[in-house]
């Protein structure tokens, strides 16, 4: 499988083919395959370690979440559950989880507000190491979600911004913004509907 | 498997997305050494699997267990015959358990084979209340174990029985 069938399966989250690849590969690693884990590593490991590192902004600390991320997909893979979503959904909501986890027991939040697109945080190591069809595949699961981002209003997308890559709660996001905490709830929620929305 | 995240994470309900946003990213490359710490944190876990195993320290996730009944019957009442054998998840060592038989008895642990020969393992003695124990049992090479049981050593008879 490409890396673009699993990144259109982890977008669209639909019984795709790929989806149901990823799915034989949970299964294998749930019986001990290695090289079923190699696999999934092998498609995974970029965005999974662009995620937490766009999280924590530190090297060290993203290599080290996202060995367990993966450690902890070894050794819990007969813990995920198909009707949350296909393998990436849960591949990157444990990414997620552990990055926000480890930022807040350091207690160290920045100030500035990362954008998902910053051009200042941008590399692209698949240039050099990637297969052209993953790099390919790459991109294009970039630009559908930066366009699926671009559907949302100003103060939406701040409001997931700082949801998604800060883990803020409703509550802190409210006091950031200076907004009242039903209209936090209200934009973030219509937030991710319309990105749902748009990604069906 | 739940995120360990506050019950007030908007994404809570929104996996799919978190997905797609985590595409969206510029992609950070992960250095080399990140796939040679897992390799290596997977070596040492499936060296350690594979190691003779302690029965006392194993996490039971990584042990087969079965409970042997007597033949025939399904329901175990209280005071009949009762034994439980532990395999390693490697297949190459077992320990086994059992209480509720005759004290001071001798019986013969037989496995048998997928192609039906019998291998007599190890030989067992009951103490004065009826319990034995073989904590450490290296099974033996050779073709997969179906089924084991714990047989009367006088009259080879089966007492306990069950499929591996």
């Amino acid at each position: 499988m490409s890396m673009e069938s699993s990144s259109d399966a982890a977008v669209s989250g639909k019984g795709s083919a790929p989806a149901a690849a990823d799915l034989e590969l949970i299964e294998k690693i749930r019986q001990g395959d290695q090289s079923a884990l190699d696999l999934l590593y092998a498609r995974y490991s970029s965005p999974v370690y662009s995620l937490v590192w766009k999280i924590l902004q530190n090297s060290e600390e993203a290599e080290d979440v996202a060995l367990d991320v993966f450690w902890q997909v070894w050794r819990q893979a007969d813990r995920y559950d198909p009707s949350r979503g296909a393998p990436p959904a849960w591949i990157f909501t444990l990414a997620r989880s552990r990055a926000i986890d480890r930022l807040r027991s350091r207690n160290r939040r920045e100030d500035r507000t990362i954008s998902i697109d910053d051009p200042n945080l941008h590399f692209d190591p698949l240039d050099e190491n990637a297969a052209p069809d993953q790099v390919v595949s790459f991109r294009q699961s970039r630009d559908a979600a930066r366009a699926a981002m671009k559907k949302l209003s100003a103060v939406q997308r701040e409001a997931v911004e700082l949801a998604f890559l800060k883990g803020m709660t409703h509550v802190e996001i409210a006091e950031r913004l200076g907004l009242p905490l039903g209209t936090v709830k209200t934009r973030i929620r219509q937030g991710l509907i319309r990105l749902r929305k748009h990604l069906d | 498997m739940r995120p360990n995240l506050s019950r007030s994470d908007p994404f809570d309900a929104f996996p799919d997305v978190v997905a797609t946003l985590a595409f969206g990213l510029s992609p950070v490359a992960p250095p080399a050494r990140l796939k040679d710490r897992l390799d290596s944190r997977l070596g040492e876990f499936l060296r350690e699997r594979r190691a003779s195993f302690n029965l006392l320290s194993r996490p039971a996730d990584r042990l087969c267990t079965r409970l042997l009944s007597g033949p025939g019957s399904r329901r175990r009442t209280k005071g009949s015959p009762l034994a439980r054998v532990v395999v390693s998840a490697c297949g190459r060592e077992a320990a086994f358990f059992c209480w509720y038989l005759p004290p001071r008895e001798r019986y013969t642990l037989v496995f048998e084979r997928a192609d039906g020969t019998l291998v007599a393992c190890a030989r067992l003695d009951t103490d004065g209340s009826g319990e034995g124990e073989l904590p450490f049992l290296t099974l033996p090479p050779g073709p997969p174990l179906a089924s084991v049981a714990l047989r009367r050593a006088a009259s080879d008879q089966p007492v306990l029985a069950a499929r591996l």
